[in-house]
């Protein structure tokens, strides 16, 4: 009874995220917030200074606080903080301990941080911190802190070096023609991959820091001059209105900024390659580089955009037209098939060839379930076999093919549990789900497969209809940053075609898409290589 | 509370229905014939036999483990069915083989609908084209077909060698059926639209069983007067009423040549037809005009082949032509069975006259006098010229 007056009577306390200010003195253990540690400060007394820290970072053991005497003589005390791994110890050594060791220290000579930055100190990125919070966060960032005895600021040295991951093959993005690096876990990296193909001042890459406790740095890059100056501050208004703990993937930050958070479609693009970040920067649109994942968020997104590879640009441009519509027969066939089977074999058997009907109803025989519990079987376990054979582990991989193809296809059909057709038709719809390149829209209409099943079941092709008006509808309500989801087809843009319905060659898409229209002109037009007028250069 | 309302009723929309019209196909019957004669029992009645598909007998690829390794067929097993009733209706006596049939019988994809003579001459198809009008089933683009009672029973229980059922044979014999043009099929539809207009009776095609092997054969053409058989016309005589109807596309004309026994072959590739009817003194003329195209395509004469050759060829294909127009005019005029559609030509031409003469056209037709003219052209040969010489004969 107890329980349940208690969750009547929940304490409603309002939660903060931070714990009540705690006055001096500090207590070893026990949570500061920012406002504390900035009441705290930094103080002239090095002794102070190296108890405060000591309390603040709770004796964490990653904490190094190397004691030392500065200057060669007029020895001061001091002591440099850091992060152990975090900082290159190699450079640290020879261009700060070293030369702090040596350098020749007047007594009153000014400021003395001053005189160490400029006389001693030999790394470039390098800076004066009055502010002990700032301080500290830069410290747990990668930087090396110099607290000196009588100053009451502190000198905040870049000396980065994370453990990382060499930037690798694209493994979810894969192409056969076109550049194979991927991003990395590291944001500078990253950024450094998406310059390098940028070289135009114009390119902007922006910072900010997200999540309370990981304070994840973000970089939203964009291409002044091409994009919506609106767009810009649009996406910058929605990040800063994000209040989270920690920020671990770009999918904390994908659900909450979205347009629609109760859609199950993506709304916002993403991908681990670097050309199609800058493609899309070069489209007018705008990217946000997180740190700690090589997924790259790019908004807009539309329903048509998901639906390119960027290969297509790197392969003819026939090629890829032609591949392109059977990327959307194939998109259309991994959402309405199965329930076209059910809907056709159990109530519009007149719409089905005599020939197949007979094979149909010769395959079905024996078979005790209905074609739609039949489907759902069959629908469920190809979920569950993609499901199991991404979180298994790799020596166990075998297993699960041969249990899968073996046991499932050829035993289940054996055993009559479902009909073979079913079984090329589960096929079918899985293979043409993994042809859409986006792999989180190929997740959210294998999703919407199901709901249409159940309407096929019960209502045959009428219910179909009604599903796919019903999604049609749901669609084109969509908005990804503003710009509608259906868009070129929901709204027309007619000069978007070019770039959607097929792939023109390069030489014929002169204009951007919409949201490039501050910029719209691309490239001039006429610029189809021909042969030289007859004539011209004849000797 | 508004997007709750919605969602509620979309799950009750989905779920309420709960699949009540669902028919798994496997409770399927496919029906492929419909064979329909005189009930023995019922005086006026119709006896009806259906030919169902038994998927049992049919193994479809290799999906069964259990029936024999190479043979189509599974032993003991026939690859249909025929269930056999009768009724006063139609309605009456289709609804009645649910007493007898396990499966839903599913009539979308009947191939051809079997009448039998006695069942045409006797009572008439009206009301049989009544009920293949109405049922949704059944679709109009069906071909009708006549047979003897006799025989009916036999053509079901034929069992076919090259196709499954009877239904798909006879529907595969007739999709080829402008390589001999010999026999004239009509689908429900064509047949009940030239029972609804005044002048032209309709016609269709015989279905037998012939030889020791009692193959299937498609041959001659049963024609009616209104919906009543009035008689049959054998393959040379159906071959001129589709000369006059337009509607020979294909086929091999056979004409003799020079020294007794000796024929030449042609194959006819284009043709067109008009038909004019005049009045000229209370005497109806019908011009029939025929231009066609045809090929050489084989030859017993040893004849050079020139320009004259031809020429004679020619005319000669004119005459056999014309031989088989006059041969099924004169015994339309026998039958006086309209299957030529004279009458719609005269309502056409002299719209006023008809209406005169509408309500006894079918004592005026067999005074119909025909004028044939025929001109023929013999094309290609193929790449051979004159034919080849045997030497030292």
């Amino acid at each position: 009874m107890s329980f349940f007056k208690r969750l009547i009577n929940k304490p409603k306390k309002k939660f903060t995220g931070e714990t009540a200010a705690g006055s001096t003195p500090l207590q070893y253990g026990k949570p500061y917030s920012s406002d504390d540690i900035k009441a705290v400060g930094i103080s002239s007394d090095l002794e102070e200074n190296y108890n405060n820290i000591k309390s603040i970072l709770g004796h964490s053991v990653d904490i190094i606080m190397r004691k030392f005497k500065l200057g060669a003589s007029n020895q001061v005390e001091a002591f440099l903080l850091y992060v152990d791994d975090f900082v290159d110890l190699e450079l640290v050594s020879d261009n700060v301990l070293t030369p702090l060791v040596t350098v020749k220290v007047e007594p009153k000579t000014g400021n003395l941080l001053k005189h160490l930055m400029n006389e001693a100190i030999t790394l470039g990125e390098i800076n004066i911190n009055t502010d002990l919070h700032l301080t500290l966060q830069e410290v747990l960032y990668g930087n090396v802190a110099l607290f000196v005895d009588g100053e009451d600021s502190a000198l905040s040295i870049s000396a980065k070096k994370f453990p990382h991951r060499p930037v690798a093959d694209s493994v979810i993005e894969p192409v056969v023609r076109g550049p194979r690096e991927a991003f990395t876990e590291i944001l500078a990296i990253n950024t450094a991959m998406v310059r390098r193909r940028m070289k135009d001042p114009n390119f902007v890459i922006e910072s900010i820091v997200l999540g309370k406790r990981t304070k994840t740095s973000l970089a939203i890059l964009y291409f002044k001059g091409i994009v919506d100056p609106d767009l810009v501050s649009e996406v910058k208004h929605r990040l800063n209105n994000i209040e989270i703990d920690g920020v671990l993937e770009s999918h904390y930050l994908e659900e909450l900024i979205q347009d629609s958070p109760f859609s199950p479609f993506p709304q916002i693009g993403n991908t681990e390659r670097p050309d199609r970040v800058v493609s899309a920067l070069l489209q007018g649109r705008v990217a946000i580089l997180t740190d700690g994942t090589p997924f790259a968020l790019w908004v807009p997104a539309r329903l048509g955009d998901l639906l390119q590879s960027p290969e297509d640009y790197y392969q003819g441009y026939m090629v890829a037209t032609v591949l392109r519509w059977l990327r959307f027969l194939a998109f259309g066939l991994s959402v309405v098939l199965p329930s076209l089977y059910i809907a056709i074999t159990t109530f519009h058997q007149e719409m089905i060839p005599p020939t197949l009907l007979i094979s149909i109803i010769s395959f079905r025989e024996g078979v005790p379930f209905p074609a739609f519990v039949e489907a759902l079987i069959m629908e469920v376990t190809f979920e569950a076999l993609r499901e199991a054979g991404i979180r298994l582990p790799r020596p166990v991989g075998q297993a699960v093919s041969i249990v899968g193809a073996l046991v499932l296809g050829q035993a289940a059909i054996s055993a009559k549990l479902v009909s073979p057709l079913m079984v090329i038709v589960v096929a079918i719809t899985g293979i043409a789900s993994f042809m859409v390149p986006a792999y989180t829209l190929g997740l959210a209409f294998r999703l919407m497969r199901f709901p249409l099943m159940i309407l096929a079941a019960s209502l045959g092709l009428f219910g179909i209809m009604g599903g796919i008006i019903l999604l049609l509808i749901h669609l084109t309500s969509l908005r990804s940053f503003g710009a509608p989801y259906m868009a070129p087809l929901g709204p027309t843009y007619t000069y978007e075609f070019k770039d959607t319905l097929v792939r023109a060659p390069w030489w014929a898409m002169t204009t951007r898409p919409s949201m490039g229209r501050a910029n719209w002109r691309r490239q001039p037009r006429n610029k189809k290589p021909e042969p030289p007028p007859a004539g011209g250069d004849t000797q | 509370m508004k997007k709750f309302c919605l969602v509620s009723l979309l799950i009750a929309v989905t779920l309420l229905p709960a699949c009540w019209d669902r028919t798994e196909a496997e409770r399927l019957g496919v029906v492929h014939v419909v064979a329909l004669d005189k009930s023995p029992a019922i005086p006026r009645g119709v006896k009806v036999t259906v030919q169902v598909i038994n998927t049992r007998g049919i193994t479809a690829g290799g999906g069964g483990g259990g029936g024999g390794g190479g043979g189509g067929i599974q032993p003991g097993l026939t690859p249909f069915v025929n269930l056999e009733t009768s009724g006063s209706t139609l309605f009456e006596a289709f609804r009645n083989l649910s007493q007898t049939s396990p499966r839903r019988l599913f009539f979308f994809h009947t191939r051809a609908v079997v009448v039998s003579e006695e069942l045409a001459r006797d009572h008439g198809l009206g009301k049989v084209l009544d009920f293949l009008d109405r049922n949704v089933q059944i679709r109009r683009t069906v071909w009708l077909l006549v047979a003897r009672s006799a025989d009916i029973k036999n053509i079901l229980n034929t069992l076919p060698q090259f196709e499954p059922t009877v239904g798909q044979t006879i529907n595969r014999i007739i999709s080829e059926r402008s390589l001999s043009t010999r026999y004239a099929p009509e689908r429900v539809l064509d047949f009940m639209r030239c029972l609804q207009v005044e002048g032209g009776d309709p016609f269709t095609a015989g279905l037998r069983l012939v030889g020791s092997n009692r193959n299937l054969r498609l041959e001659n053409t049963a024609v009616f007067r209104r919906d009543r058989l009035a008689g049959w016309l054998n393959s040379r005589e159906t071959r001129g009423l589709l000369w006059i109807r337009g509607r020979v596309k294909g086929g091999p004309i056979t004409i003799p040549c020079g020294q007794g026994g000796s024929f030449v072959s042609t194959e006819i590739k284009k043709t067109f037809t008009s038909v004019k009817p005049e009045i000229r003194n209370n005497q109806i003329i019908m011009h029939v005009s025929i231009r066609i195209r045809s090929d050489l395509t084989e030859t017993q004469c040893p004849a050079a082949f020139d320009p004259e050759t031809y020429h004679m060829l020619e005319q000669k294909q004119n005459r056999v032509i014309k031989s088989e127009i006059q041969a099924a005019v004169t015994k339309l005029q026998d039958l006086k069975s309209d299957a030529l559609c004279f009458g719609e030509a005269i309502h056409r031409r002299y719209p006023g006259r008809w209406k005169v003469m509408k309500g006894r056209w079918h004592d005026l037709f067999p005074s119909v006098q025909v004028v044939i003219k025929v001109q023929s052209k013999i094309g290609q040969s193929g790449l051979v010229q004159s034919p080849a010489k045997i030497k030292n004969r």
